[in-house]
């Protein structure tokens, strides 16, 4: 039942007039036709329930149907009530605007609390509709359909924010998982650090061994090649002392030989002290008494005098043998030519290391294959010294005796012959040669106590007293306890101190950043064990999964709307769009299914679809109606057939105005449908008016 | 027909895969987002073990 009541000034300029409820009752069902003769208040009492249920804020009222609302607040002056009680008797909406002069509609619901227009306008679907172009307004449907879809898309939005929260809210809180890999990172940093301290102190063990080999070795070796040199000095000095020496008219020639023979010394006692340190490694205990003849060699006075010395010729040649001998023994060795190969396949592949490529059989990349190699020629580090050093004693060895042959064959008897014949002549020569010879022995003896000074000053750096270096020296170098040690030679043994310092630094450096990362991690770990789980932390995977199906859903409906909009504006994009056909037909098929059934000529027809770019009804029968070919009646019958087919759960007050148009069986039908409504408890309120003669009523 | 039937005949039509179907029609049902979650949860996990028998 609708009860209402209402007081309605207006301004007829002679007089302002009250209007009350008068030719129809104040209480109605909630179903009910009303007929009436103009301004019999009939559409009045509409534009009075339209007012009091937010009617001016309903954006689905037609604007002349808007401005007759308006008009009784703007031109006119209202107060008024209205009930509507439900099926069960119980009052459903209460809405008043108590005065003129508030412009306040208070509308309540049956627990007596105010509703708002949104919440109104969330529960309940207010339909006021008049007759008017009703093909064009076939089209209207469309928009209702939009709206709803945007409806569900809005919701769909918030469904994907509130999921997109929840499973930021899993990720922050305690994740066992997580915890198992920190605690395991852990783990794996613990022990790293320790295997690198262990690392660090290994290196640091050898860097202590290698410091005192070498140290003491070469600071030793440079005291007796100090004390040679002295010699040599002392034998020159000796010959300049007197003075000169007499040389005849071929002058020139005798100069250039003596400069000959004096560099050619010079080289001799270069190669002789290098080639010395190796002699000692190779020479067995056997061969200890011709060592020590090798090492009293003067080479300077074996030059000067071949005839009387010949050890450089006769020790040089047995020691020549014995390292050849054990060259060839070394050279045919396994691991020898094995770490040959190596060498040579890694100068070959180092060529190729930055390519991706598989070497077949091996299953191995290139990279990988020279990281394998170079590993195993570590392995074969030392012998590869000795082999070179070998190899370089013999040559330095051969040098010695072939240079010593030169000087013995050629240089020598001619520096005789020519001194004879300048003896002869009486001509003689400042001897610059000499000046020269000793200003060299002076620059190599100067060298030589550099090279001890520094050695002395490392042995001092690793807490050595010079006074141990002799019996370390015995013990360490000639004991060969450090045996890998004997075949490396100067410049190579400061090389590996040198690589191992920066190995102790770089694994120094690798423990302090992995103390860094495990500091970080205890934390991170305290962190996370605090926190509490997240009831949904197992459905994690599951939720992420559902995030992405949602988030596909949205651009789908997001495309829709573009669709939708397309169909709304009546233009349709000329480019293809996939799938928008596929949507335009589920949209018309829809249409056809909201409106039902419809009347055209005399017979009745259900519809499939309403096809609203052709501007087509299609029938089950196949019959293809224009929607221009429909009477207006009959095509506001369609309208508000499917107007009254909406598609959500809201209650619908629906107020038709000035139906006459209509004829008598499409206003039963629409009747029809009404009563439907009501009874699936779907319609609170429906009224119908329509102009007659007489006032009259009668519930529908 | 039914008008909410219609709505949710002609959003499900948009979609093909099952699980969409159930969040239109969950959607459609006004549900709160924590009563749908809860809800999709719960399926899964009957599917779970309806998989495992």
């Amino acid at each position: 039942m609708i009860e209402y009541d209402y007081e309605l000034e207006r301004d007829e300029q002679d007089v302002i007039n009250i209007y009350r409820p008068g030719r129809f009752p104040k209480e109605l069902p909630n179903l009910v036709f009303i007929e009436g003769p103009n301004d019999s208040g009939k559409s009045t009492l509409l534009n009075v329930i339209a007012l009091s249920c937010y009617g001016l804020k309903n954006n689905y009222i037609k604007e002349s149907l808007q401005k007759n609302i308006k008009k009784l607040v703007d031109s006119d002056r209202i107060k008024f009530e209205v009930k509507i009680t439900n099926e069960n008797g119980d009052v459903e909406l209460f809405s008043e605007k108590p005065s003129f002069d508030t412009d306040e509609i208070i509308l309540r619901n049956k627990e007596h609390k105010i509703i708002a227009p949104e919440q109104f306008e969330k529960r309940y679907r207010l339909i006021y509709d008049i007759p008017e172009n009703p093909t064009g307004r076939l089209g209207q449907l469309l928009i209702d359909i939009r709206d709803r879809q945007l409806w569900f898309l809005m919701r769909e939005q918030a469904l994907r924010a509130y999921l997109m929260r929840v499973i930021g809210d899993i990720k922050a809180a305690r994740d066992p998982d997580r915890i198992e890999n920190v605690r395991n990172e852990i783990r794996d940093f613990e022990s790293r650090i320790e295997q690198g301290k262990q690392n660090v102190g290994a290196l640091e063990e050898r860097l202590k061994e290698t410091e005192l080999f070498a140290y003491v070795k070469y600071y030793t070796n440079y005291k007796e090649k100090l004390e040679d040199l002295k010699q040599g000095l002392k034998s020159l000095q000796k010959q300049e002392a007197g003075c000169a020496i007499r040389i005849g008219k071929d002058t020139k020639e005798l100069k250039e030989l003596c400069n000959q023979l004096s560099d050619e010394i010079d080289l001799v006692e270069e190669a002789f002290f290098e080639v010395s340190e190796e002699l000692e490694n190779v020479a067995a205990k056997k061969d200890k008494s011709r060592l020590s003849i090798w090492k009293s060699i003067n080479v300077r006075e074996e030059f000067l005098n071949p005839d009387l010395k010949k050890d450089l010729k006769i020790e040089g040649q047995y020691f020549l043998d014995l390292v050849e001998k054990r060259l060839s023994i070394i050279e045919h060795a396994d691991d020898v030519q094995k770490a040959q190969v190596y060498r040579d396949l890694l100068d070959l592949l180092n060529h190729y290391s930055n390519l991706e490529i598989e070497i077949p059989a091996a299953n191995v990349t290139i990279s990988k294959f020279i990281e394998i190699l170079s590993e195993e020629l570590e392995k074969h580090d030392a012998v590869l010294a000795e082999l070179n050093r070998l190899t370089e004693a013999q040559e330095q060895l051969v040098r010695i005796i072939q240079k010593r042959e030169h000087a013995v064959v050629n240089l020598i008897p001619k520096i005789r012959e020519l001194g004879e014949r300048t003896e002869t002549t009486g001509e003689i020569m400042e001897d610059e040669t000499l000046n020269f010879q000793i200003a060299g022995v002076k620059a190599k003896i100067s060298k030589c106590q550099e090279s001890i000074d520094y050695y002395e000053a490392e042995c001092l750096r690793i807490g050595l007293k010079k006074n141990d270096i002799q019996t370390l020296y015995a013990s360490m170098v000639m004991g060969r306890a450090l045996k890998e040690l004997e075949h490396y030679k100067e410049s190579e043994l400061m090389e590996r101190i040198s690589d191992i310092k920066i190995e102790i630094r770089k694994g120094s450096q690798q423990s302090g950043k992995d103390e860094a990362n495990l500091s970080y991690l205890k934390d991170e770990l305290s962190k996370l064990e605090k926190k509490e789980p997240h009831k949904y932390h197992e459905h994690l995977a599951y939720l992420d999964e559902t995030l992405q199906e949602i988030l596909r859903m949205e651009r789908q409906l997001n495309t829709y709307v573009s669709y939708m909009n397309q169909l709304v504006a009546k233009k349709i994009d000329k480019k293809s769009e996939p799938g928008r056909a596929e949507y335009q037909e589920k949209v018309f098929s829809y249409l056809g299914k909201r409106v039902g059934r419809i009347k055209y000529i005399d017979n009745d027809y259900e519809i499939t679809k309403i096809d609203m770019i052709k501007e087509s009804i299609y029938t089950t029968s196949g019959k293809r109606i224009r929607i221009s070919d429909m009477g207006t009646g009959r095509g506001q019958l369609a309208y508000l057939t499917g107007l009254l087919s909406s598609s959500d759960e809201r209650k619908i007050i629906a107020l038709f105005d000035e139906v006459a148009m209509m004829d008598k069986e499409a206003l039963e039908l629409i009747c029809k449908k009404l009563k439907a409504l009501h009874k699936s408890g779907k319609l609170l309120l429906g009224i119908i008016v329509q102009v007659a003669e007489a006032e009259k009523w009668r519930p529908l | 027909m039914e008008t909410d039937s219609l709505s949710f005949e002609f959003l499900t039509s948009l979609f093909s895969e099952a699980k969409d179907i159930r969040l239109v029609q969950y959607i459609l049902q006004e549900l709160d987002e924590p009563s749908i979650v809860e809800k999709l949860i719960k399926e899964a996990e009957v599917e779970e073990d309806n998989d495992r028998v």
